[in-house]
């Protein structure tokens, strides 16, 4: 399980190798999205199910249909692959590269832990009450406490979001 | 420091990279800061789960909400520059350059 | 813009910086330095055209790099120490990413390209907010973090800015990047003096922000942008014109004037330090500025600049502002040098 989530976090940096290389955008969103997908993997494997649900929602669910539609407004006529430009392909391939030396070295050094958590216990459940016995998962009271300890924080988010839609207005209605 | 922070760490570090390059689409520029983003909000949450440090949930969703508002401001400037331009791309981008 | 729309932007503005400067925790600083820069993208695009859309993008790209780049050093921060209060930073790496992330938000030297061009590309109004009130929040959180930060890296980058503040500006014609030039060079003496005294920082940033005020508010009230329509000030106001020699006297820093104070104190404070060679040549850079502003002022006040008849004739179709805060800003950035002794109560 340990090797199965850190080739998932492999698989994350080769995603994130193969927009940062530049492409065009529709392949670059295409990278981004299975980055997203692995690292939402990742997050619910080390016990963060509220966490990882909600990083799927938002980026797959939410923002990957506006940068969808953003890339159809701007698209080229022949989008570039990671093939088609000595300089994208480059980048890609000094990516990888970087990379397989770091999985290499990390597995020959040995010694250290590969995840840093203990898989398949229980350490993610946290013990609540006195009397024992009551077991809550603790992402989804930290993602809960925003309601009441981080209720000013969540009053500053709502916030922000609306006034970018502000903002959003302000800026693309020019005169 | 486990195996998987050095791989995320990695991932932030490629981004950054990606994105200080100047070459092609604002897109792909604004794609590797949501990259940026998606990598610290994994490193986050990971953080937090290792530590059990519960109140500390809350940083990777308010990260995640404001990531959106960066992603909705960059997106409306992106229509704004693709408009005034007709194209998109960074070296289009000199009407200011000492 | 509408003003219900304009109050609210603004009033986040104000919310961002305010949340920075008073929260103790990182996420807090973080979430108020972006909703400072959010909120400052429309003021940036306030009138829309091409050049204020580019300036607003570059501005944007620079300031989410660098807050992304501060929220990987807090959660660095907190692997290594378990804890989101902003305190001593005990790793090397965590205090030079957040210093690297500060210095882009504030336009020092290694990352000082956005601030000419951004400040070139807007209205007078927003490049008086940007050279100013941004300032702000960045600067206290470096204020919070400064003992945990390298002194070698600390200075390099404050030389470095003084002398590329003097250096860029030297080519320019346009008001608005000589003042961001300034800018950059002003930072620079603040942070140099940041780990020896950091009052003094708090002083020179007063100072600093009260004379980019009073200039940018008299290029307001005659709408010039240029060292050409500058140079008919004589023409319009003719007070105005030795109020401007004044006030830019006052912020390259010579000494009957309030720029003064700062450089004389932070140069007293270093060779209290025993730095000889450091203010030495920090007082030789400022020579740079100084020369910029000289030649503003000769071709403002000491020549007849070659100009054609039409452009004399500006006075008779803009109408003239009253701006009541200009007289006391003018008054404040140049006369307060013999309140420096007063200073001594602060320390």
């Amino acid at each position: 399980m340990m090797y199965v989530v850190f080739m998932m976090s492999v698989l994350f940096v080769v995603g994130f190798i193969g927009f940062s290389s530049k492409p065009s955008p529709i392949y670059g969103g295409l990278g981004l999205i299975v980055s997203g997908g692995v690292g939402c993997g990742v997050v619910v494997s080390l016990g963060g199910s509220f966490l990882g649900l909600m990083v799927f929602l938002v980026y797959l669910g939410g923002m990957m249909v506006v940068f969808g539609y953003t890339t159809a407004m701007a698209t080229d006529e022949y989008p570039e692959t990671w093939g088609s430009n000595v300089v994208v392909l480059g980048a890609l391939i000094t990516g990888l590269l970087m990379e397989g030396v770091v999985v290499v070295y990390l597995f020959s050094g040995g010694g250290c832990e590969l995840v840093g958590l203990d898989l398949g216990s229980l350490e993610n459940w946290m013990v609540f009450g006195e009397e024992g016995g009551e077991y809550i998962r603790e992402d989804y009271v930290g993602g809960s406490s925003l309601y009441d300890r981080g209720c000013w924080l969540m009053l500053m988010s709502g916030w922000m979001l609306f006034i970018s839609v502000f903002v959003v207005i302000e800026i693309t209605r020019g005169r | 420091m486990p195996f998987i922070y050095i791989n995320l760490l990695l991932a932030f570090s490629i981004s950054f990279i990606g994105l200080l390059m100047y070459r092609s689409h604002l897109m792909s520029s604004l794609l590797c800061l949501e990259g940026m983003m998606l990598s610290l909000f994994i490193l986050g949450s990971l953080l937090c789960l290792n530590m059990h440090s519960t109140l500390s949930m809350m940083a990777p969703m308010i990260l995640l909400v404001f990531a959106a508002c960066e992603a909705a401001v960059g997106l409306a400037l992106l229509v704004m520059v693709s408009n005034t331009y007709g194209r998109d791309h960074v070296q289009n981008l000199n009407l200011l350059q000492c | 813009m509408n003003p219900l729309i304009f109050s609210m932007i603004l009033m986040t503005l104000m919310l961002g910086t305010m949340a920075t400067m008073l929260s103790s925790n990182w996420l807090l600083a973080w979430m108020g330095l972006e909703m400072n820069m959010l909120a400052m993208i429309p003021i940036l695009t306030m009138n829309s055209n091409p050049r204020s859309t580019e300036a607003a993008t570059k501005y944007f790209l620079a300031q989410s790099t660098a807050s992304m780049l501060l929220m990987m050093a807090i959660l660095i921060n907190f692997m290594l120490s378990g804890q989101w209060t902003i305190t001593k930073l005990p790793n090397v790496v965590t205090s030079s990413m957040a210093l690297a992330a500060l210095m882009m938000k504030l336009g020092l030297a290694p990352f000082h390209f956005w601030v000419p061009e951004v400040t070139q590309g807007t209205s007078l109004i927003s490049g008086a907010i940007l050279l100013t009130w941004q300032k702000l929040a960045p600067l206290s959180i470096l204020y919070q973090i400064i003992p945990s930060i390298d002194i070698n890296l600390l200075i390099i980058s404050g030389l470095l800015s003084i002398l590329v503040g003097g250096w860029g500006g030297l080519n320019q014609t346009q008001l608005r990047k000589i003042l961001a030039y300034s800018s950059i060079a002003h930072m620079g003496w603040m942070l140099i003096i940041m780990p020896y005294n950091p009052s003094l920082t708090i002083l020179n940033l007063v100072i600093y922000i009260l004379m980019t005020l009073s200039i940018f508010m008299i290029l307001m009230n005659n709408y010039s942008t240029s060292t050409s329509t500058l140079s008919l000030l004589w023409n319009n106001t003719p007070m105005m014109m030795i109020m401007l020699m004044i006030t830019l006297l006052s912020l390259g820093g010579l000494p009957p004037l309030s720029g003064f104070m700062p450089k004389w104190l932070i140069i007293y404070e270093l060779t209290k330090n025993d730095n000889i060679i450091l203010p030495a040549s920090m007082a030789m850079f400022a020579l740079l500025n100084l020369y910029f502003y000289m030649r503003l002022i000769y071709s403002s006040s000491l020549t007849m600049f070659p100009s054609t008849n039409n452009m004399k004739m500006k006075w008779q179709f803009t109408n003239p502002k009253y701006l009541t805060l200009l007289s006391p800003l003018i008054i404040l950035s140049t006369l307060i040098l013999p309140l420096t002794p007063t200073l001594s109560i602060l320390e």
